[in-house]
């Protein structure tokens, strides 16, 4: 839980962006606008603490959790880690600190190399300290995120999706992280593989003293384990709050209709399905304003001109809406 | 392993069992000489299998092809990966671009008009002209490169490919996520996965290296038994034709197994499903 105690931010996000930039013309190239994945997103992530960001797929948050890592280069903001600019590290301090920082793929089977046997995932991640007595920490290892030892010896063809994401999350444990992120995958029964997972990280969380990023697209296995949570929509961090003050004041009419929709959770009074119009735009053609202008239903003038700011609403709670 | 080289290589038998009698009857309906073979007088002794005087059989006419083809694979194949390696990890630089231009050229361009070309380059830098002695691994140089080129612009550009896709994948994301160099992610993580998609598909390349080594053996003068082939078809020589032809058909078949057993060494999935 977020205390006095712990308010030092282990990971700052500042406005941070990823674009793709698109080019035209037959012969000579020009620029041609960029595709937005990911806008002027900012948020920190205090020390032993589950965030949790939700949004639908499409809505930017594989591609945050490859730009947190520097998997892929910031179109502008930056990434601090306790201090540091992930941007001005090179080499062997980057790598250093990408250990600090790990991430469990979305694509759980993709991420492992298809011929690499469990154990080897396992062995190749250990720090190097641990690499002589490889064999006890890699047992250790599985048995914390509940994975066979039998299974050490396959590769990844002969495990099941739910066996490669506990894999994938034994090789993030493996490099003793301090914040893991957790990106959570697309899939029709996601949600009760999504809570397990979620009920393994909370408990190796507080074992492990490890902070969290876990996204996901529903809110509702995310609510009873989060400490905050975060509204994504269409490559924009738009809301940020703790649980408890997210589900009673949810403040953007995105999150609002997010959270009526989402069973299990007590939304607007009177508990009514407030119904959006039309879908989320797609990155190559985001509205002119705040993203959100055309399905909102309190639309103004002023939000066909601008972006909103992203600014304090009430302490803690944090919101992208000239509305409010 | 040795089961399934065995069981593979029993399927040798039914090919060479239609390439026999197939090529038998082809040479019996073809006209008996294609020209008076002027200027083009087979040697005394032509068999395939004579080996000159105080020589091993390995210099005999298909020892001295079978080398020839081995000297040529093994270029091909060597020079071939480090250059897709070299273009794909500086994708887009001028080297990746004229690795890339070469490797059309040697795709696209039939050994015969390389060869053509080369002994035509060769004969510019006054290299060329006299009969060159065979024995100096120099001389094995460009008739090596010449039938070995194909292979070379289909290894490059397979390993380039493979590698280009792997380097996109969640799984090199992951090992530079761990903290590994860039050179560690490329050697533990994607060489040996490039290399299995390389061996997967070497089998059509490997077979068009043998089929296309005789032309260029009769072009460069050298004195396997792709010389003596063209000289025994010109002269109507049928018996050498027809030896020759089925010696063609088994090294090819040859080559397609080696394929195989190399992609099944590296690729235990494939051994098993195909024991099973």
């Amino acid at each position: 839980m977020v205390t006095a105690e712990n308010l030092a931010p282990v990971l700052q996000v500042d406005r941070l962006s990823y674009y793709i930039p698109l080019w035209r013309g037959y012969l000579v190239r020009q620029p041609a606008g960029a595709l937005r994945i990911l806008d002027s997103t900012s948020f920190e992530l205090y020390s032993g603490e589950m965030l949790v960001l939700v949004g639908e797929s499409g809505s930017g948050k594989s591609s945050l959790a490859k730009t947190i890592l520097h998997l892929a280069s910031p179109g502008f903001g930056r990434v601090m880690y306790r201090g540091q600019d992930l941007a001005q590290l090179r080499g062997e301090s980057l790598r250093a600190v990408r250990r600090k920082l790990q991430l469990v793929f979305q694509d759980a089977r993709a991420a492992l190399n298809p011929i690499m046997p469990a154990r080897e995932v396992l062995a190749e991640a250990l720090a190097p300290g641990e690499r002589i007595r490889p064999n006890e920490r890699i047992l250790e290892l599985a048995e914390l995120v509940e994975f066979s030892p039998a299974l050490l010896s396959c590769t990844p063809g002969a495990l099941s999706d739910e066996q490669c994401r506990r894999l994938g999350l034994a090789r993030a444990l493996a490099a003793e992280p301090e914040v893991i992120v957790y990106d959570a995958p697309v899939r029709p029964d996601a949600d009760q593989a999504g809570l397990g997972m979620l009920r393994l990280l909370r408990s190796l969380q507080s074992s492990l003293s490890l902070s969290c990023l876990f996204l996901d697209r529903s809110p509702s296995p995310a609510y009873r384990y989060a400490d905050r949570v975060g509204v994504m929509y269409a490559g924009r961090l738009i809301e940020l709050a703790p649980q408890e003050e997210l589900s009673r004041h949810p403040l953007h009419p995105y999150s609002q209709a997010l959270l009526a929709a989402t069973p299990g959770i007590r939304g607007l009074p009177g508990d009514k399905v407030l119904r959006l119009p039309g879908e989320s735009p797609r990155p190559g053609n985001l509205p002119g304003g705040c993203r959100f202008h055309p399905r909102c239903r309190y639309v103004q003038p002023v939000c066909l001109e601008a972006d909103a700011e992203w600014r304090q609403a009430s302490p803690g709670h944090w919101v992208a809406c000239h509305m409010v | 392993m040795s089961a399934f080289i065995f069981r593979r290589a029993v399927w040798l038998l039914p090919i060479m069992l239609v390439v026999v009698p197939s090529a038998c009857l082809l040479l019996q309906v073809s006209p008996s000489t294609l020209c008076d073979g002027r200027g083009l007088v087979l040697p005394a002794s032509h068999s395939l299998f004579a080996a000159p005087e105080n020589g091993s059989g390995w210099q005999s006419p298909v020892g001295n092809s079978i080398r020839l083809m081995l000297v040529g694979a093994a270029l091909g194949l060597g020079l071939g990966f480090p250059m897709g390696l070299l273009a794909a990890l500086g994708r887009g630089n001028w080297l990746d671009k004229s690795i890339q231009a070469l490797c059309s050229l040697f795709i696209s361009l039939p050994g015969l008009v390389l060869a053509g070309l080369v002994l035509g380059v060769m004969a510019w830098m006054g290299k060329a002209g006299a009969t060159p002695d065979w024995e100096k691994p120099a001389a094995w140089l460009a008739p090596a490169l010449v039938t070995g080129s194909g292979l070379l612009g289909f290894t490059a550009r397979i390993v380039n490919e493979a590698l280009l896709q792997a380097l996109g994948q969640d799984y090199a994301l992951a090992a530079r996520a761990k903290g590994l160099t860039e050179r560690e992610m490329v050697i533990r993580h994607l060489l040996r996965n490039t290399w299995i998609t390389v061996t997967n598909r070497l089998t059509p390349a490997l077979t068009s290296l043998v089929l296309g080594s005789w032309l260029v053996e009769a072009v460069f003068g050298y004195p396997g038994m792709g010389r003596l082939f063209v000289q025994a078809i010109l002269q109507g020589e049928r018996e050498l034709v027809w030896s020759g032809v089925i010696i063609y058909a088994f090294l090819a078949a040859l080559a397609g197994l080696v394929a195989d057993v190399l992609a099944a060494a590296l690729e235990p999935r494939l051994r098993e499903e195909r024991q099973r």
